[in-house]
């Protein structure tokens, strides 16, 4: 008996090493590897085209850059390929494009150049010194326009029923934003869009919403708790849809991308082959999820020869209309969440790591809006007040602005300036279980709570997110 | 089923048992008197010695036995359900020897007299442990299956001794011979040959499973308490099974105990389960269920969460069998299976909730009358009742979300078992199956349907032929008529053996396969599978194959044998998830990419040791997959993620003696595995290209040619002790097991995620399972 517990002993002994050996050595037993070995940087300085033809208007600029080491820090700035000889032909006609000495990579159409025909095929070739030509061709879809946009729900027996019929840019102009029969309320409901093809034409390949809401600082139509902290900065004002098939000549509008309440301008493309292949490959957005773990990366459809990218046309027409919250009567502009100057800062920050951004929204009401943000890195902990949780250092860094029309005032200058914020331990807010607490500032030496100000912390098993945010000041 | 041939082949494994084992032989002769005889009137000078072959102490019967007249030089295999007959033995007085792994030799002497035939039921006895014996283990491979290629039989003993993760498992147990793949830590799916899980059949009684996992694909529905025998065919599968391009797992469920009740069960970490059986009048009954508890743990979750208003997660399921031996020549009987698995959970309430709920089983109820209507004329008349169903459920903002799969089938076929001659056992059937498909999805106003119902009618013959003393031939062929697009297909199948010499066999085989069901699945979430039926916009899977083997038997302890295969594939079919959001998928066409192309080949090696105090088996897999589809990476050729080039896997169980006759006995166990890592697609360059409807410029990672990177090789080593103990008195025979899965703790690569979005985006790594220690205990009284 002694024997055989000796020889279990050694054989523990022996798997016990092998185990610590997996735990803290590197080495054959280890699976860990520098994520840069996760690269395979094969199709570096590749030529990337990124042009789109709308079927009756001019023939576009054209985008040349060339693609970047997949492991390495990427700047937009550095990969414009210039000096390229590019042409667009249709037919027996050839135009000479020409570099835009404002905007390197970009190539201008020759002034004059006519608008882009529907149904018909159209040809670009790019000459470099170092490249093999790179082609591509695109069939431009038929005219098409918007016939009428009407509001459906479903009976209770689940019958499609109309519920009534909007109106329409080229009957009313901007009134659709103003008029009630064009108020919607959220998720009552849906919006077909029913389209009119040319006489004698086949149907485009596919169609695609493109959706802007006209506001700057209407609120979310959905509680915001209910999207995971990660998603919450990916809700866009411009968002648009998945590819759908034009069905009895109609197209719903779903209400996933429409995100915030007020005016909305959808634009419907009727697309080619081109933007069909590329939108439905991409892996922007992508929903692959059945079949096998990690294969949903994948390289897109281009259809350019020697190169990547998109050379693609469409045709389009749009339509608006308003958007009220659910539950709120009806009602007007702002008016439906609240009107005057509207500005909000908001901040997200990676506690651990100390990075992290804050965003700046303004909404003046009378069209003058700003969305800037500033990028914090390295914000360190600092002795915090007493009533409060933690504090952080930090300094605004780079800004970007994303829209200013001429609200954002003293806003896009600080860059560089230093404050000290902290999370207090008092309750301000508990909206649908989620507790947010005070927020405060260290300003001159004194620590003040914000009055209109807000925090609360996210964990998750990777990270642990601190948001705040307050408007006015 | 006649083969003088299996002499040479059992002739060491016979004297070597006979060496190191009791054995039973009865030297009385049995007088013709005794046993009941039958006239067959065909024959005035030979006659025809048939029966059942069944256990001693439980009855129940044995598939596969051997029985064999040395004198005569004659042998033969009972079938699947333990029914055999030997013709053409001449009149005297002859020895009649049969074997069964695990049971004693039986030996009989018989006198026959000329023209009489005799009806002889065998029952064996289960072999004894003894201090310091040697006992013959490992697979049940009878020689019929060893005739064939690419076949395996696995014990369940070995399958519950193998270290697991909480639960011996089957489906993880074949995971480790060669040409078998997991997907992940995570599955219990089977990758066959470089086949994806769907390309293998599972059938459990008869019934075709749809989707045989519990807990998202971690665990297989295979209560192994309940399991009597399992075969499996990884590939050139005879003729008397269809539906599946690439491989077969035929489990059968044991019939019940008919002398006497016995239970067993056991209880893990993850669940309990418990098996009882038992006679019922001249037959038997069987019922074995099993049930997670994972429950409380979830309890605790919902608990310390103010949000989660509900959160639930069980799986079960529920074996039962009943035998019922109408005549000597007539056996009813009626099995049925149950499972499901359960999940659900829900935050907040009204229009800013979100519930979850899912919910997916199979169900199956078989009835089946066996009859002797001569003494080599065996037959089976079949009926089965099968449902698979997948219901997930989202409701987020009021907005439904939904997918439904529910397959039904109805299935009558019957069957012959015909010993026709010395040299040939024909066995012949037919099947009807009537398919209820119903494949449903729903988001906010979008809906898909597509309901097809089907029937599919079979008809096979197979030949098994004795060409010579030392080659063996089964030729079949296999029709199917499939409604949906009225597609007839003939698929010829065939296996060669010859004995090259004492214990080196030859063997090739092959043949065509059809599969008209297609697999719709998320690996990392195999909960929801839903499966699809082709219909006339989309030609059936097909594959071709042939596989040649070499098996040599220096000893009844040692095996060693080397395949090569080759698969070609053709009209295979993968998810299309490209299509518009709103594109009707009314049809197969619609719901899939079409007209794929494929081929697998590979060599495989195995080293298997079956006696002594360690047992256990040593496997090698070269593998080489491809498949082409004109839709994915602009129709080049793609490995897909588990094409594997080598892949090697070593199990044991080393048993220590036990210090005294009444001590309970130590064994440590092992499996180790090694594979070359998986495809995956890395990013190939960074760039920038707007989002053509919205017109923003979007920095973005390129794909590189489809699966050309490569995870590190994956391996993992699972250690296990178990200990055999004597409980209240002698009264209850049980084990308790510790084991360790992954023990040197090796955290392998799962799967690669790239943020497409964003443009300084660093890859990150999912990774499999840490080391997971259990412990549990067994027991059977």
């Amino acid at each position: 008996m002694r024997r055989h517990s000796r020889i279990i002993a050694w054989h523990l002994l022996a798997l016990l090493l092998l185990t610590s050996n997996a735990c803290f050595t590197p080495g054959p037993l280890k699976a860990d590897r520098d994520p840069d070995d996760l690269f395979a940087p094969s199709e570096v300085n590749v030529i990337v085209v990124d042009a789109i033809l709308i079927v009756d208007q001019t023939l576009p600029a054209v985008d040349l850059r060339r693609t970047a080491p997949p492991g390495e820090n990427y700047f937009i700035q550095n990969t414009a390929l210039e000096g390229a000889q590019l042409t667009i032909s249709q037919g027996e006609a050839t135009f000479n494009y020409s570099s835009d000495p404002t905007s390197p990579g970009r190539y201008l159409p020759p002034a004059g150049a006519p608008v882009v025909l529907p149904e018909t095929t159209y040809e670009l070739h790019v000459t470099t010194n170092s490249d093999p030509d790179v082609t591509a061709t695109t069939l431009t879809p038929p005219r098409m326009r918007i016939a009428q946009l009407v509001l459906l729900d479903l009976d209770d027996d689940q019958e499609e029923i109309e519920l009534r019929e909007l109106r329409l840019f080229s009957e009313i102009g901007d009134e659709v934003y103003e008029i009630q029969q064009n108020q919607i309320e959220h998720t009552v409901g849906y919006l077909e869009a029913r389209i009119e093809v040319s006489d004698n034409s086949a149907s485009a390949v596919s169609y695609q919403f493109g959706i802007s809401n006209l506001e700057r600082a209407s609120p979310l139509l959905f509680d915001s708790d209910f999207i995971d902290e990660g998603d919450i900065d990916d809700l866009e004002r411009e968002e648009t849809s998945p590819l759908l098939r034009l069905e009895d000549d109609g197209l719903f509008l779903s209400w996933k991308g429409i995100n915030y309440a007020g005016r909305h301008k959808v634009k419907v493309f009727a697309v080619d082959r081109n933007w069909f292949d590329l939108v439905r490959t991409d892996n922007l957005g992508e929903e692959r999820e059945s079949g096998e773990a990690g294969q949903s990366f994948q390289r897109p459809l281009f259809h350019i020869e020697n190169g990547i990218g998109l050379f693609a046309s469409a045709s389009v027409d749009s339509f608006g209309f308003f958007v009220r919250p659910e539950g709120i009567p009806p009602c007007s502009g702002c008016e439906c969440w609240g009107c005057g100057d509207r500005n909000a800062w908001s901040g997200i920050l990676d506690l651990e790591s100390g990075n992290g951004r804050l965003r700046y929204d303004r909404d003046v009401g009378t069209g003058a809006t700003c969305e800037l943000s500033y990028e914090i890195t390295a914000a360190q902990p600092t002795q915090a007040c007493p009533t409060c949780a933690f504090a952080r250092e930090f300094e605004l860094g780079r800004l970007t602005v994303y829209r200013d029309r001429g609200a954002c005032d003293e806003a896009d200058g600080l860059q560089g300036e230093r404050f000290r914020l902290a999370h207090g331990t008092n309750l301000v807010a508990d909206t649908s279980g989620t507790p947010r607490f005070g927020l405060f500032i260290d300003a001159d030496g004194f620590w003040a709570q914000i009055e209109t100000g807000w925090s609360l912390v996210l964990t998750s098993a990777a990270e642990q997110r601190w948001l705040f945010g307050f408007s006015g000041g | 089923m006649l083969k003088s041939v299996s002499f040479l082949a059992l002739a060491c494994t016979v004297s070597w048992v006979s060496m190191t084992t009791e054995s039973s032989a009865q030297t009385e002769p049995t007088a013709p008197a005794e046993a009941q005889s039958q006239d067959s009137g065909s024959d005035v000078r030979r006659s025809i010695l048939s029966g059942f072959v069944s256990g001693l102490g439980d009855g129940e019967r044995l598939p596969y036995a051997t029985i064999a007249l040395a004198e005569e030089g004659l042998a033969t295999q009972s079938n699947s359900e333990g029914y055999y007959a030997i013709k053409g033995i001449t009149a005297g007085e002859h020895v009649v020897t049969v074997y069964y792994v695990g049971h004693q030799v039986f030996r009989e002497s018989i006198i026959f007299i000329a023209g009489q035939d005799l009806r002889r039921d065998i029952e064996m006895a289960r072999q004894t442990t003894r201090l310091n014996e040697v006992i013959v283990e490992a697979d049940a491979a009878s020689d019929e299956l060893r005739q064939l290629t690419s076949v395996v039989a696995i014990p369940m003993q070995s399958v519950k001794r193998m270290p697991a993760m909480g639960e011996p498992d089957l489906m993880r147990s074949l995971q480790l011979l060669p040409g078998v793949q997991a997907a992940s830590d995570l599955s219990s799916g089977l990758y066959v040959r470089g086949g994806g899980p769907d390309q293998t059949g599972i059938f459990l009684d008869q019934v075709r499973l749809y989707n045989p996992s519990h807990a998202f694909g971690f665990f297989s529905t295979f209560n192994p308490d309940a399991i009597k025998d399992v075969t499996f065919y990884k590939g050139a599968y005879p003729a008397r099974y269809g539906g599946s391009l690439g491989a077969v797992l035929d489990v059968q469920n044991r019939d019940g105990n008919r002398r006497e009740r016995s239970t067993s069960g056991g209880m893990s970490l993850i669940s309990s389960r418990v098996m009882t059986e038992g006679p019922l009048g001249e037959g038997s009954w069987m019922i074995a269920g099993r049930r997670t508890y994972i429950d409380p743990v979830l309890n605790l979750i919902r608990g310390s969460s103010d949000d989660l208003d509900g959160l639930g997660y069980h799986f079960f399921d529920l074996n039962g069998k009943v035998n019922t031996q109408l005549t000597p020549n007539d056996n009813l009987m009626i099995s049925a299976y149950g499972g499901d698995d359960d999940l659900n959970f829900a935050l907040g309430e009204g229009t800013e909730s979100l519930s979850f709920n899912m919910i997916w089983g199979n169900r199956a109820v078989t009835g089946r009358w066996t009859h002797v209507f001569s003494p080599e004329l065996f037959g089976r008349l079949i009926a089965v009742y099968s449902k698979y169903e997948s219901d997930i459920s989202l409701d987020i903002f009021d907005t439904p979300i939904a997918i439904r799969n529910r397959v039904r089938d109805v299935t009558i076929k019957g069957d012959v078992d015909y010993f026709a001659s010395t040299d040939h056992t024909i066995r012949s059937g037919v099947d009807l199956t009537f398919f209820r498909f119903d494949y449903g999805s729903r988001f906010d106003q979008y809906r898909d349907n597509l309901n097809i119902e089907p029937y599919l009618l079979s008809g096979f013959v197979q030949d098994e032929w004795q060409i010579s003393p030392l080659t063996d031939a089964q030729l079949g062929v296999r029709t199917n008529y499939y409604e949906a697009g009225k597609r007839f297909t003939v698929n010829p199948r065939f296996s060669f053996s010859h004995l090259v010499q004492e214990g080196l066999r030859a063997k090739i085989g092959g043949g065509s396969y059809q599969q008209f069901l297609q697999l719709i699945a998320a690996e990392g979430f195999s909960g929801g599978d839903s499966w699809v039926p082709l219909d006339e916009t989309v030609k059936p899977g097909r594959s071709w194959q042939i596989v040649t083997g070499l098996e040599w038997e220096p000893s009844g302890v040692y095996r060693l044998s080397a395949e090569t295969y080759y698969t070609d594939l053709a009209n295979l079919v993968i998810l299309d998830e490209e299509s518009e959001e709103n594109s009707e998928r009314g049809s197969s066409q619609d719901v899939f990419k079409t007209g794929g192309e494929g081929y697998a080949t590979g060599m495989e090696l195995f080293a298997e040791k079956r006696g002594g105090k360690l047992t256990g088996w040593l496997g090698y897999t070269l593998g080489y997959t491809r498949r082409t589809f004109a839709e994915v990476d602009e129709g080049r050729s793609f490995p897909p993620k588990y094409d594997r080039r080598h892949d090697v896997s070593l199990t044991g169980i080393y048993r220590f003696k036990p210090v005294c006759p009444s001590c309970g006995r130590w064994s440590f166990n092992f499996n180790f595995v090694y594979g070359t890592g998986q495809a995956f697609t890395p990013a190939a360059a960074r760039y920038t290209l707007r989002d053509p409807a919205a017109g923003d410029p979007i920095d973005r990672l390129l794909g590189a040619r489809r699966n050309t990177g490569r995870l590190l090789p994956y391996h993992r080593l699972d250690i296990g002790f178990r200990r055999t103990l004597k409980l209240f008195g002698e009264g209850v025979d049980a084990e308790i097991y510790f084991q360790f899965f992954n023990f040197y703790n090796r955290r392998n690569e799962w799967f690669v995620e790239y943020d497409p979005n964003d443009a300084n985006t660093k890859p990150k790594v999912a990774r499999m399972l840490p080391v997971l220690p259990t412990f549990g205990f067994d027991f059977r009284f």
